[in-house]
């Protein structure tokens, strides 16, 4: 081999280095389970077997004045919904939720403690970590006066861990 | 799946490893033929090479992420056969998107390297085929670390930690196409690209080898590494055949 083709290959090898150096940083894959929301399904007081639609309904965190995005496409305001997607807090034990229903009755809201125990599961390196929620409790705020229009509050799945499972059931 | 990835790497080691035995067979029936047509004979020194590998003192010297450096040697068999090796060590302090870390350890690499290219008269070059066992032992640092979220209803921090994970370790596989020129009387530049296949690794509970000494960077997509390496080599004559 004469030193032609080595300094040829030398280069080649150069500029491979020197693609390698700048290679893009992997992307997250969004379809990739990431933290999961809280899934929340409607159910009739009377028959817990039939889902029972709020006519208005919108969602906030106790001192917030922005509205919690209730699905994938971060509408914080919806119609004739049997189920919503909300987050949860990923610092501290607890998300305190206030749920506002309107209706022809008027607008009614009553506040909902979610208790969990937090844990970190790495995904990968392009997404990094994620939030999962273990041993979920929901419990209702007692109003002192008026009335409440979420009748009763049962946790199906007690650890949150994907969006494919249905985690809270509400009946009304 | 994980059964045909597993078939798929069994078929791949096969594969090397018929490739090496049909090269050194290869290799002796043309050591016959030639001994029967050459009327001279020209020597060939035999001895140990030792080298270090400039690449990586380079990446050191530029990349402020980066420090580490590597030993090469070989040591001559038959004709076209060495043994081969690599001995370094690595240390790695990367900051991505959604994770930053650090890695350290050092690593070795035994296995064989093979001529491919028919030498005229006395001249010793190689452009060589190789193969090799690689074995790394090293410790990872999480420093920073950010959760994946579809929403920012809720204020994201970022995590800074110092967890590390120590005692880890990988066994790779790894083939090499490179060229070793003697530019001076027993002096050689080197260069080489490698291909590596993960065999076995010990990652750290909930987080991954991200960088691996020796093996470089991991891809969430799969147990394929990639490397190279220049440098130069001396070789110690020991005696002549």
């Amino acid at each position: 081999m004469n030193k032609y083709n080595f300094i040829l290959l030398i280069s080649v090898l150069l500029v491979a280095v020197s693609l390698s150096s700048c290679e893009k940083d992997d992307l997250c894959d969004p379809n990739l389970s990431v933290t999961p929301r809280l899934i929340i399904v409607f159910k009739d007081i009377t028959n817990f077997e039939t889902s029972k639609t709020v006519d208005e309904l919108q969602v906030r965190e106790i001192g917030y004045t922005e509205f919690a995005p209730l699905n994938s496409n971060g509408t914080t305001f919806l119609t004739d919904v049997d189920s919503i997607a909300i987050p949860l807090r990923t610092t501290g034990v607890m998300t305190n939720y206030e749920f506002f229903k309107n209706d022809e009755n008027g607008l009614n809201i009553d506040s909902v403690d979610f208790n969990y125990i937090l844990e970190e599961i790495y995904i990968n390196r392009a997404c990094g970590y994620k939030m999962i929620y273990n041993q979920l409790g929901a419990f209702r705020q007692p109003e002192a006066t008026g009335e409440e229009w979420i009748r009763d509050i049962q946790v199906i799945t007690p650890n949150v861990t994907s969006n494919n499972d249905i985690h809270i059931e509400i009946r009304h | 799946m994980l059964l045909q990835i597993t078939i798929y790497t069994l078929k791949y080691v096969i594969n090397i490893l018929f490739l090496i035995l049909a090269l050194t067979a290869c290799a002796q029936s043309q050591e016959e033929t030639a001994t029967v047509a050459d009327s001279v004979q020209y020597k060939r020194t035999y001895g140990l090479r030792v080298g270090i590998d400039a690449a990586s003192l380079i990446r050191t010297g530029i990349d402020p992420e980066y420090n580490g450096f590597q030993v090469l040697a070989d040591y001559r068999l038959k004709d076209r056969l060495y043994i081969a090796g690599e001995l370094g060590n690595e240390n790695i302090d990367r900051n991505s998107d959604r994770i930053d870390f650090k890695a350290s350890g050092s690593y070795f690499k035994a296995g064989i390297d093979y001529n491919l290219y028919q030498n005229w008269l006395d001249m010793d070059n190689m452009v060589y085929f190789g193969a090799r066992l690689g074995a790394a032992n090293f410790s990872q640092t999480l420093t920073r670390y950010d959760l994946a979220r579809d929403n920012n209803y809720f204020p994201i921090f970022t995590n800074m930690v110092n967890r590390e994970f120590s005692g880890l370790t990988a066994l790779w596989l790894e083939i090499q196409l490179g060229i070793k020129v003697e530019v001076l009387n027993n002096l050689y530049l080197v260069a080489n690209l490698q291909l590596k296949r993960m065999l076995t690794e010990k990652t750290p509970d909930n987080f991954d080898n991200l960088y691996i000494p020796g093996f470089g960077r991991t891809y969430d997509t799969g147990e394929i590494g990639v490397g190279y390496t220049y440098g130069v080599m001396y070789r110690i004559p020991l005696f002549k055949k």
